[in-house]
């Protein structure tokens, strides 16, 4: 075993071995922050959560001050609807406000695993290491695939991982980029998409976005899935009407093109009913192009998440 | 609700008082400023606090140091650190004990420290600082940096490769000094 093997053991045994080297790494015993900064810091950390616990149930009072209004408001109309032999006259000079209907949030189920995100490196995949597999930083692991409808041609075939192609006369220092091209669908069209840990739900609250370079022909559809829209057999827990990703469409140029998507950017298709989007609870991130978009000639390139 | 905000001062209290020098030292290799790692590692535990009910225990360690991680690489980013940036005296060192001469060495050697660091990666310096520093196994850093063992062994490698070729270069800017005199 050489100085150079990795250890499982810590640093006194191997790599250390001069006096020189051992005593720069000593050295580093000399950064130690004070009694007084660490104190100072809880004191601002725990007055920062008290201050925010105080607004959130200011918000918490305010609400529940305001559906207790619209309860008694809805409560007595009821009354007075319910004794009244007739019709109620309308009120001449009162006018008491409808209560707005509850519209109850749509529960989720728990996520089955989670890993949340801690926000570096924001990279996903810049393609150059030519594999289909995303970096594998902060929790992520997944590969680059493509599916189609089977409707149209596609380069390169579909139905597994998608391998970065080297991009004609580079992009500045890049090589490497992901490419798929075809001729016209007739089905839903096709995606590329890579996970980001199979089985988890990924907490991505921490960034705003995704953000890419680009160019082609066609207009492309980006965003992300949640868990709530995969079927179990692939990790996910839907149950019907799956699929429906929250995308943003773009419409590709011709030249290499820095695009940038917000979260409140995306949005899923109205025809099966809408979820919000909820970042901690994310599975993949997608690249598609519809049907109606369809014939396609596209690069992507340099996946990174947008920070806030 | 009075249980559940006291907890969370509980949690916060103990998390600052089992990891606050673990990351104000991270941060201070990582490349943060003398001046401003205080605030650095404060901004760290902010963001804990803001979302301590979504990082369970066992990853907790690994969220401070994937937070302060990114601080460090924000900071970095936004002002260039001088590298003849002051480092704290001998008079504040001493209170570390040993002699003044021993005291004395171990600040040059500390400040040539900071100065290789400064030759690696992020990710280099991130594991190098865990393995070396910190002196935590190949396997406990790359649960920390949320990469597989051997990702934090080839930057490992490649950061003990940058670490030997600075002193070899301190040596014979040294040598030539030598010659000179």
């Amino acid at each position: 075993m050489t100085d150079w093997d990795i250890r499982d053991t810590p640093v006194e045994s191997g790599f250390a071995k001069t006096d020189r080297e051992q005593m720069l790494l000593r050295s580093a015993r000399l950064d130690v922050p004070s009694a007084a900064g660490q104190q100072h810091a809880i004191d601002v950390v725990l007055a920062e959560h008290r201050r925010s616990r105080a607004a959130r149930s200011r918000r918490f009072g305010f609400a529940l001050a305001a559906v207790l209004v619209f309860a008694v408001g809805g409560a007595s109309l009821l009354r007075r609807e319910a004794h009244a032999p007739f019709a109620a006259e309308p009120a001449a000079t009162t006018v008491v406000p409808r209560p707005a209907r509850p519209v109850p949030p749509r529960v989720l189920p728990p996520c089955p695993k989670v890993v949340i995100a801690t926000g570096w490196p924001l990279l996903i995949d810049d393609m150059e290491d030519q594999n289909a597999r995303v970096l594998l930083e902060d929790g992520r692991s997944g590969n680059w695939s493509l599916f189609s409808d089977g409707t149209g041609e596609v380069k390169p075939k579909p139905g597994g991982v998608l391998h970065p192609t080297r991009i004609p006369g580079g992009r500045g220092e890049s090589q490497f980029g992901l490419h798929f091209a075809g001729g016209r669908f007739s089905g839903w069209g096709l995606t590329v998409n890579t996970g980001l840990m199979y089985g988890h739900c990924y907490d991505a609250s921490i960034h705003a976005g995704v953000q890419f370079w680009a160019r082609g022909r066609s207009r492309i559809r980006v965003g992300v899935r949640m868990i709530d829209v995969v079927e179990p057999q692939f990790g996910g827990l839907c149950e019907r009407d799956c699929y429906n990703a929250h995308t943003h469409a773009i419409d590709l140029q011709p030249g290499w093109t820095h695009h940038s998507v917000r979260w409140d950017e995306l949005q899923q298709a109205a025809s099966s009913g809408r979820m919000d989007l909820d970042t901690r609870r994310l599975v993949s991130i997608d690249f598609g192009v519809y049907t109606a978009d369809t014939p396609f000639d596209v690069w992507v390139d340099d996946v990174e998440f947008l920070p806030r | 609700m009075f249980s559940t905000s006291a907890a969370g001062e509980l949690r916060i209290r103990q998390v600052m008082g089992e990891h606050y020098g673990f990351v104000w030292r991270s941060l201070r290799r990582l490349g943060v400023s003398d001046a401003d790692t205080d605030d650095a590692a404060q901004e760290v535990f902010l963001i804990f606090a803001r979302r301590q009910q979504d990082v369970t225990p066992e990853r907790t360690r690994a969220f401070l140091f994937g937070t302060a991680v990114r601080i460090a690489s924000n900071r970095r980013r936004g002002r260039r650190r001088s590298p003849e940036e002051p480092l704290p005296e001998i008079e504040e060192l001493s209170a570390h004990g040993g002699s003044p001469e021993e005291l004395s060495e171990l600040s040059g050697a500390r400040r040539q420290l900071q100065s290789i660091l400064e030759g690696m990666t992020l990710e280099q310096r991130a594991a190098f600082m865990l393995c070396e520093l910190e002196e935590l196994t190949a396997p406990a850093a790359a649960e920390l940096l949320a990469v597989p063992v051997g990702t934090v062994n080839s930057r490992l490698r490649a950061a003990r490769e940058v670490f030997h070729a600075a002193l070899r270069r301190l040596d014979g800017a040294r040598g030539v000094l030598r010659s000179k005199a």
